[in-house]
């Protein structure tokens, strides 16, 4: 009940919202330009992160050391296999701290360019350094340079798949009114925008775990948006009557208490992720948690003002037209009508479909419950979901009209 | 008809009943049935590559299915329970080995092509061989006498001094060549070439027939490992190693616990946020997501799903899904209650009016997931596979099922008030 009942103009500030989200937008740009491009993980650069625990309290300087000591190709020599050295200037070394680590400073992160196959020889040698390494608590991940090369176009390409096929679904969604396609598209975008800019600016490395979270949240920015829309939708037919910018205001606030509390159950469980999971379900969760955040937002915020902005900027159009219209009516008294009224044709649809007959829900409305009781005893066959699917298609296809909405004056 | 009105919740409740209780029957024990992944419980994880050489310049189907049966006889002999292998595109193999104790052992196995020859060279050849590490003595050797492929059968063992080596049998046209040569150049090296380098030239005391013994240097793993490899086959063409992800058991069972601990949390707070806000529906809907584990688990289970920490995202994002289906629903019911109608018909039409909301969530979910298990990387699939699972059933869950038990409670008058609906 909490927000219907809000007089809360969202539409009415939107400019506010346009410029906060231009603001992360811009910001995430800059981080960008200044990062040179967004940071990528290790499966779309190549190359081996160790995950090295020791028994003891280590010093970077200590293990950098140890490491300098060894030549990996030497040690390949052993049993006649090749490796690359691992002293080529490239890798990175950093002291890291993981939840159940007693000792301080007893983990070591590797990050090298050069793809090491085998873990062995490195732990070997840090053995051998003196550095006792506790292989149970020790990880590697190497991928190749040129797996690593697929891993990117592969994940690009689903990416663009992703938006295409979403686009589709949205164009099969709301077919005859591309408003509401396009404006879904711009929100879409916009958290693509958002999540990148954010990691650009959290200076996280995009790996595939982002690619998973970007899948994850352009369906659900998309599932928002049609949420939000068909209210709108709904709610032209129900109040032709109410201002455009009013009526998606009052569409907002009606499914508001809907928008907070998914996205409440969402980021619960997201959160969870990110404080009780390990390494690898954090930088997940940190990614799906900007991008279901921002999706929420931007159907909201972003996307809903855009419609209005859209219809206003369209009816000033016709208005435009329409003076245009009259004027040359006016100008030319005699038989040049022919531009005019093609012109006239083609506004006359659009109108009629603004202005739906309202007299049919009340009509519907004042017949007795009963009716409308009797609906699920009928339908109350245990074909499961087919039957249900049916049951709704048909509901679907049938008249909107009557449907009361709640909450209206 | 009067008896499907009369009994329908009650039948309905029980249908649901057994299909829990068939679950809880395919998933238990958990220990046995679920299958950890290798992030979960250490292991190792290599994705091969096969390389074409000159002798054999394309990767052909066969070759690859021979490849793999050569890789599988040598890694069995690890003692890993679950190996599993899967081609990858035309010239990739998948290994994967959980709970293996010793990636380094793996390693070797997988990247060496365990090509045996012996190949004449002179004794001035050897001796240089032996001084000057630049020289190369493969280059200069001749044709070889006998390869791997002309043994029956190697065994890991110690020579007389007890220093590791491995036994070779050959078969019988092996030993017919290796007899003819080695009786004729009795006093010249027999050079041993294992991959292209010469791992050791004993002087060739008398005719050798059909059995012999490799010395080269052996630790009691290496010598086990060739005679492994050398049983197993040789590997046509190199193999080259691209990724590869090797936890250690430790860690893994840490990060098992913390996920474990990250789920139950998530879905605790979430199945308390559903009864405070939605009170009645909100409990029952709760009821429907434990049906929902319940269904997700077994489907663990039965289909052997290898269960990894990506494969938790899902599956804890998919009870995200859920329970958004169910917001949904019980907020349209709250609208209509508020328009005035009774609780049942605000129920029934609630439902029916949030079903294409929910199911046009369900659709863009399964549409990323779909793409995303297509086009993915291989630690992303277990991410993208839960998730569509789950999507598809929490869609059965979340409507069906919830509809069950809010239809149940409201024909039976057991809630009417619409303060029980969160209204």
């Amino acid at each position: 009940m909490f927000f219907r009942n809000l007089k809360w103009n969202i539409i009415g500030q939107r400019n506010y919202w346009f410029a906060l989200s231009g603001a992360v937008i811009i910001a995430g740009a800059i981080a960008l330009v200044a990062h040179h491009g967004l940071p990528l993980g290790l499966s779309f650069t190549g190359g081996s992160t160790i995950d090295v625990k020791f028994s003891q309290t280590v010093s970077e300087q200590g293990v950098r050391d140890a490491l300098k000591s060894i030549d990996l190709s030497s040690i390949g020599e052993e049993f006649r296999s090749q490796y690359a050295p691992i002293q080529s200037g490239d890798e990175s070394l950093q002291l890291a701290q993981k939840q159940g680590d007693v000792a301080p400073n007893d983990r070591v992160i590797i990050e090298t360019q050069s793809a090491i196959n085998d873990p062995g020889p490195v732990y070997n040698a840090l053995d051998r350094a003196g550095l006792k390494v506790d292989r149970g608590q020790s990880q590697i991940t190497s991928v190749g340079p040129s797996l690593s090369k697929e891993y990117l176009s592969r994940s690009l390409w689903a990416l663009v798949i992703a938006l295409v096929l979403q686009l589709l679904y949205i164009a099969f969604r709301f077919g005859n009114q591309l408003r509401y396609g396009i404006v879904a598209d711009i929100a879409l975008v916009h958290d693509v925008f958002v999540m990148v800019g954010i990691y650009a600016i959290a200076n996280r490395k995009a790996d595939d775990a982002f690619l998973a979270a970007l899948l994850t949240v352009i369906g659900y920015s998309v599932m928002d948006s049609i949420v939000i829309f068909d209210r709108i939708r709904e709610n032209g037919r129900v109040m032709p009557d109410v201002p455009y910018d009013q009526m998606v205001n009052t569409s907002l606030l009606q499914t508001m208490t809907r928008s907070v509390n998914t996205l409440a159950t969402v980021l619960i469980t997201l959160l969870a992720l990110y404080f009780f999971g390990g390494d690898t379900l954090k930088n997940f969760a940190f990614a799906l948690l900007v991008g279901v955040t921002s999706g929420a937002y931007s159907s909201i915020f972003i996307a809903s003002p855009l419609l209005v902005l859209w219809k206003n900027w369209d009816n000033r159009k016709r208005e435009i037209v329409r003076a245009a219209a009259s004027s040359r009516e006016l100008q030319t008294a005699t038989a040049t009508n022919t531009g005019g009224s093609s012109q006239m044709k083609r506004i006359a649809p659009k109108r009629k479909l603004q202005a739906p007959a309202p007299p049919r829900y009340r009509k519907k409305r004042t017949t007795p419950e009963p009716q409308a009781e009797a609906q699920p005893e009928t339908s109350a066959n245990p074909g499961g979901i087919l039957g249900l699917l049916a049951e709704l298609r048909d509901d679907d296809g049938g008249e909107h009209t009557d449907e009361q909405l709640p909450g209206n004056p | 008809m009067s008896f499907w009105f009369r009994w329908k919740h009650l039948i309905k409740l029980t249908v649901i009943a057994i299909l829990c209780v068939l679950c809880a029957l395919a998933f238990t024990p958990l220990k046995k049935t679920i299958h950890l992944g290798l992030d979960l419980q250490g292991g190792l994880r290599t994705l091969v590559e096969l390389e074409p050489t000159q002798d054999v310049p394309k990767i052909t189907g066969d070759l690859l299915d021979e490849e793999l049966l050569v890789l599988q006889t040598r890694l069995n002999g690890l003692g890993v329970n679950e190996l599993t292998f899967s081609k990858v595109g035309d010239t990739r193999i998948n290994i994967e080995m959980p709970g293996l104790k010793d990636p380094e052992q793996a390693i070797a196995l997988i990247r060496e092509a365990a090509v045996l020859e012996m190949r004449p060279l002179t004794k001035a050849q050897v001796a240089q061989a032996q001084s000057d590490p630049k020289f190369d003595p493969y280059k200069v050797a001749g044709p070889p006498v006998i390869t791997g492929a002309d043994m029956s059968s190697a065994t890991a063992g110690t020579d007389p001094s007890g220093q590791p080596a491995v036994h070779f049998t050959l078969t019988s046209a092996g030993s017919k060549k290796f007899y003819d040569w080695t009786r004729s150049n009795i006093g010249n090296p027999l050079p041993i070439f294992l991959d292209k380098k010469l791992i050791e030239a004993p002087t060739i005391e008398g005719a050798i027939s059909n059995q012999g013994e490799i010395h080269g240097g052996f630790t009691t793993d290496t010598a086990v490992r060739l005679a492994n490899e050398l049983s197993a086959g040789s590997l046509k063409v190199p193999t080259k190693i691209i990724e590869i992800e090797n936890v250690g058991p430790t860690l893994g069972a840490i990060d098992l616990q913390k996920s474990l601990v990250a789920s139950l949390a998530g879905l605790g707070v979430v199945l308390l946020f559903m009864l405070v806000v939605y009170r009645v529906p909100g409990f029952l809907a709760d009821i429907a997501l434990g049906v929902y584990c319940f269904l997700m688990l077994a489907y663990v289970a039965l289909f052997q799903v290898t269960l990894t920490l990506p494969g938790i995202a899902g599956f804890v994002l998919s009870i995200g899904m859920a329970v958004d289906a169910n917001v949904l629903i019980f907020e349209r019911i709250k609208e209509e209650l508020w328009a005035g109608r009774t609780t049942r018909a605000a129920v029934s039409v609630g439902f029916k009016r949030a079903f294409w909301t929910v199911f046009d969530s369900h659709v863009t979910t399964i549409v990323g997931a779909l793409v995303l298990y297509w086009l993915g990387t291989g630690t992303v699939k277990g991410f993208a596979l839960t998730l569509l699972v789950g999507t598809v059933f929490s869609l059965l869950t979340a409507v069906n099922i919830t509809r069950t038990f809010v239809d149940g409670v409201v024909d039976n008058d057991l809630a009417t008030a619409p303060a029980l609906y969160g209204a």
